[in-house]
């Protein structure tokens, strides 16, 4: 039987890097967001940590190192509460 | 192997603690109060003669077949009407009533067929059993005389009663010469099924069974089988009993289509299906139907089906046949290769919702075990996920709280954002019977569903709220609640954390979410909100059933914690006829969720981050195991696009239709370098597949399917895997090329490993199911029959806790461009993505997606009935045919996503449940006008059904 070649990529479904990487940004900073949204009517001290755990527990690891890198410099596009808890989301182990 | 018959008492035998003592024949019998003659004798093995009557109908009393003698009473009583009594002595058999049946019997075949020899229902008769049992020799009255029987007199003129065959009904035939109007149809649609669509016309020798003024087929009959069923003759017979002859063996298996998970006796004649009929004592459906689990099996043998494994290189080669093993190592080494080149988080599977508990569960141990890393979905992603998060946070476990038959104890039964008689057939019968005693009803939801109104049953409440403020309501509904001292304090004091419930109902008894406030959102009148919320806290024991209208929202989550939080502030948890209850989509959605389907936890609900937990299965597995979450299908998508995943295994599922914004889903998949699918078809996922694994249908296989009860049901083989290989075969030889080893020798072993490693399935395995039919779980030490109510004492996470939910609007907003809203769904013919009810003859009903409008939003488009129409969003635009309906209330559009041609997931969105990125289908803002043409995306899918589809011609075999 032949062997097989490596697979080439057949579509163009990936996007150029730079609106790859915006288009990421966005959707993390929406996630985070309505994320935030929900726990906003809590008291601040029980949001915050519920914020970041949300995003502990279920983003994997390249989703929070990327919305770090993304808003740990510059955060004023996000809303307060998930700036807050920013500080409390675990980046990934080194792999 | 023979053919599984059970008893037919004849007539139910009544539930209750209080019992009499009666004689028959001689013979002491005890059976519960209110227990008729007939069904006594049977529970002691004496049958009496019988026509009309069949336990799953209440006693009819008009065959006069089933006479008795009783000391002390005057004639001879129908047993079938004739409660048992304390002290009563009865004699089924004498001279005088033997005389009396054989009479009877005589008046019956005078006016039927005698052909019994070439007679469909020859073998199967209880006409012809009768005649038998009651010795009839001859009858008198000769067959000349006035007649059903012949299309013509002997004269040759046409015989006036005598009436053709409808055959109408793909599945069925009704005959009415061979009828003895015993009525057990017309019972079966009112009493079981509830559709009230047969009845009997005219009167004395003219009486005849009728669809209303019309065919089955035209008329209000949703084909569930349950008159096929109840019929004692070949009057309403299946069309495959009449080609093939009765099944000479059969086994119970768990219907493959939607989460009430009935059960059947799959009825063969050596390896092919004859019929399929619903088992009397499956615990989900007990012995009804609908008509995809009842009729619409016949994909599984369908000339689309492939059987053999396939390979390309590009998605736009054809597809070249292969071994298994070469489809197997190609598939494997293109993993490798991947992980290799772009890192060990670039891969990951999508397991089935459609497949067994033991072939997801070797799916996902693949993905942590071979992978190495938890890129692991299901589709309960883009259906109950929020049910799982939701209930999970609110009281404990990741599941409904009942069994289905607790609704037969509901008083005030709310729907929400489901449709039970389309999309849960069976359920709703159940709840109809409920309805029918005298339930009351509040149904919420954007269209005015059956359940709203119909034969017998009208809601007390429709709650016909705007797509996408379901929060809005339920917290207007618990509002009322909190406001107006409904609260049940005890429970809530016993059971509930304090802290929490003071933070809510402080929340809750806010101005703004009161229904005067909330009206602006969901359209609702306040008074009617008031009214439904008195009535659910005041009216008893108030049950909560609902669907994908709850969950498929940017809010699903904070929905399903709403409405625990009205469960749990009422007192609605813990007992029979309450309850917070999700009706799951597909038959092993909840099964797929237990055996740890989702990339953040292990089999059993457990966080993947939890050491001790991975140490469990680490011991087990000889692997260390990820501890990190991984990807949910939208974040893969997400990140194939990006550049960053690029191989993914989708064992019989398909996204490129299932899910939204399918031209997002296509790139995705586009961008990848190796998709291998595993399905019974070449799906829509399958046109952009390197590797094709030919799945098998639920005949082809061992395993268990986990229904909405928690009821984990067998699934058992009837003939073997068309492919030559059993599904979870195929997994665990792709993880050995992987180099991880799976040694099971049959499914009966990876439930035993699912039991080791999983604290709620602790008890179960394959000989218990063998033994008790079916079980619940949790099913361990503390529960070893299994649990069929949760919650009971105490709540699965110690005390119910209470969670805000504010009401936070969808960024999809209506606005000039976009004014209308469209909601998607499902109808009862056609099963999801309907690859398997498209190839049925279930298209005799459904056979395209229509675009349903009110007809304000149609006349002021000028849209007429039928018209094609365009319908766009942010994402996409298709073509679609209109339906214009009252159901929809202005504004609002609807549509189902059943066939892949039109196209419907075009239009939906990225937006998605803030928690679990449940995508939010059921509210796109869209605008609908006519066109002439068909959409750009639905010619180019047209043209890639075949370019992306083509198999390369077989070449004749070659010496190796």
């Amino acid at each position: 039987m032949p062997r097989s070649e490596p697979l080439a990529p057949t579509m163009t479904g990936t996007l150029a890097p730079d609106m790859a990487a915006r288009e990421n940004r966005l959707k993390l900073a929406r996630m985070g967001g309505q994320i935030a949204d929900f726990f906003k009517s809590y008291p601040e001290d029980q949001a915050v940590p519920a914020i970041a755990s949300h995003i502990n527990d279920f983003w994997s690891r390249r989703m929070r190192e990327d919305f770090l890198a993304a808003f740990n410099a510059e955060s004023s596009e996000l809303s307060p509460l998930l700036r807050r808890a920013l500080a409390q989301i675990r980046p990934g182990r080194a792999q | 192997m023979s053919l599984i018959k059970e008893i037919d008492f004849g007539t139910p035998i009544r539930v209750t603690d209080k019992t009499v003592t009666l004689s028959i024949d001689g013979q002491s019998v005890t059976v519960p109060a209110g227990t008729s003659v007939m069904a006594a004798a049977m529970s002691v093995g004496t049958t009496i003669p019988k026509l009309c009557a069949t336990d799953s109908l209440e006693p009819f009393g008009s065959c006069r077949l089933c006479l008795v003698e009783i000391e002390g009473r005057r004639g001879t009583p129908a047993s079938c009407t004739t409660p048992a009594e304390e002290g009563m002595v009865v004699r089924t058999q004498s001279e005088n009533l033997a005389s009396l049946r054989k009479g009877v019997m005589e008046l019956y075949i005078s006016d039927h067929p005698l052909d019994c020899l070439t007679c469909s229902a020859n073998g199967d008769c209880e006409l012809q059993d009768m005649a038998g049992a009651v010795g009839l020799r001859e009858v008198r009255y000769g067959y000349e005389g006035e007649n059903h029987v012949f299309a013509k007199g002997r004269d040759g003129l046409a015989n006036e009663n005598w009436l053709p065959k409808d055959e109408s009904n793909p599945y069925f035939t009704y005959d009415p010469s061979k009828c003895i109007v015993c009525n057990r149809c017309v019972r079966a649609c009112e009493e079981v099924q509830g559709t009230f669509a047969l009845t009997i016309t005219g009167r004395g020798f003219e009486s005849r069974v009728a669809a209303g003024p019309t065919d089955f087929l035209g008329s209000e009959c949703v084909s569930c089988g349950a008159c096929v069923q109840a019929c004692p003759t070949a009057t309403l017979i299946e069309t495959s009993v009449i080609a093939h002859g009765q099944p000479e063996h059969s086994k119970i298996t768990t219907c493959a289509y939607c989460g009430v998970g009935c059960s059947f006796k799959a009825e063969m004649q050596g390896d092919r299906v004859v019929r399929m009929v619903p088992y009397k004592d499956g615990q989900a459906n007990e012995g009804h139907s609908c008509v995809k689990g009842r009729f619409a099996w016949g994909y599984a043998t369908h000339s689309d089906r492939i059987t053999r494994p396939m390979i390309r290189h590009r998605i736009t080669d054809p597809w070249r046949e292969v071994s298994w093993e070469e489809a197997i190592r190609h598939a494997a080494s293109e993993f490798r290769r991947i992980q290799a080149q772009y890192g060990r988080e670039s891969v990951g599977a999508i397991t089935s919702s459609r497949c067994t508990n033991e072939e997801v569960f070797v799916v996902q141990k693949l993905v942590r075990a071979a992978f190495r890393n938890n890129n692991v979905d299901t589709c309960a992603r883009v259906c109950h996920s929020p049910t799982g998060y939701g209930l999970k946070t609110t009281l404990g476990t990741s599941a409904g709280t009942q069994d289905f038959k607790s609704v037969a104890k509901a008083d005030v039964i709310l729907v929400i954002g489901a449709n039970p008689t389309d999309g849960h057939p069976v359920f709703a019968s159940r709840m109809k019977k409920r309805l029918r005693q005298g339930a009351k009803l509040i149904v919420v939801d954007p269209r005015r569903i059956d359940l709203v109104k119909s034969p017998h049953i009208q809601a007390q409440h429709h709650l016909q709220l705007k797509p996408g403020t379901n929060v809005a309501l339920v917290n207007a509904i618990s509002h009322v609640v909190v406001t107006e001292g409904l609260i049940a304090e005890d429970y809530v004091r016993e059971r509930c954390d304090l802290d929490d419930f003071e933070l809510w109902a402080r929340f809750i008894a806010r101005e703004d979410n009161s229904p005067e406030s909330s009206e602006q959102f969901t359209g609702v009148p306040a008074a009617e909100v008031r009214a439904a919320a008195r009535l659910f806290a005041r009216g008893g024991n108030g049950a909560i059933y609902y669907g994908l209208g709850v969950t498929e929202h940017s809010q699903g989550s904070t929905t399903v914690m709403a409405m625990a939080n009205l469960a749990m502030a009422t007192g609605n948890i813990g007992r029979e006829g309450v309850g917070i209850n999700p009706l799951r989509g597909q038959n092993n959605v909840q099964g797929s969720c237990d055996m740890g389907s989702f990339p953040h936890e292990l089999p059993g609900y457990r966080h993947v981050s939890d050491d001790s937990t991975r140490q469990v299965f680490e011991t087990m597995w000889g692997v260390p195991l990820d501890d990190e979450p991984g990807l949910r299908i939208p974040n893969m998508l997400d990140e194939a696009v990006g550049g960053t995943f690029k191989g993914l295994y989708v064992q019989g599922e398909d996204i490129a239709q299932s899910d939204p914004n399918t031209q997002h889903v296509t790139a995705g998949l586009g961008a990848m370098e190796c998709v291998v699918v595993q399905d019974l078809f070449l799906n829509e996922t399958a046109k952009y597949a390197h590797v094709f694994l030919p799945g098998s249908s639920f005949l082809e296989k061992d395993g268990t399917f986990t229904n909405a009860e928690r009821r984990i049901n067998r699934v058992r083989k009837v003939m073997e895997p068309l492919s030559g290989k059993s599904e979870w075969q195929a997994t665990i030889d792709l993880a050995r090329a992987l180099g991880y080893e799976m040694a099971y020798a049959d499914p009966s072993e990876i439930m035993d490993e699912i039991a080791t490693l999983t604290p709620s399935f602790a008890g179960v395995s394959y000989d218990k199911l063998e033994k008790l039919g079916s079980v619940q779980w949790p099913c361990n030490e503390k529960a070893p029959l299994g649990t069929p109510l949760m919650h009971v004492d105490r709540f699965v996470r110690g005390k119910g806790k209470f969670m805000i939910t504010e009401f936070v609007p969808t960024e999809e907003r209506t606005g000039p461009r976009f004014p209308l809203i469209l909601t998607t769904g499902r109808i009862l013919s056609q099963y999801n993505v309907g690859a398997q009810t498209r190839r049925t003859a279930n298209g005799a009903w459904h056979d395209e997606d229509v675009l349903e409008i009110h007809p304000f939003d149609a006349e002021s488009r000028g849209i007429r009935d039928g018209d094609l129409v365009a319908i766009a969003s942010r994402s996409g635009d298709i073509s679609l045919k209109a339906e214009v309906s009252e159901r929809m209330q202005p504004g609002v559009v609807y549509t189902t996503f059943h066939h892949a041609v039109s196209g419907a997931n075009v239009i939906t969105t990225d937006f998605s449940d803030w928690a679990t990125n449940c995508p939010e289908y059921k509210v796109t803002a869209v605008e609908v006008r006519r066109t002439n043409y068909y959409s750009q995306w639905q010619e180019k899918n047209r043209e890639e059904d075949v370019t992306l589809r083509r198999i390369q011609t077989r070449l004749p075999d070659a010496a190796e």
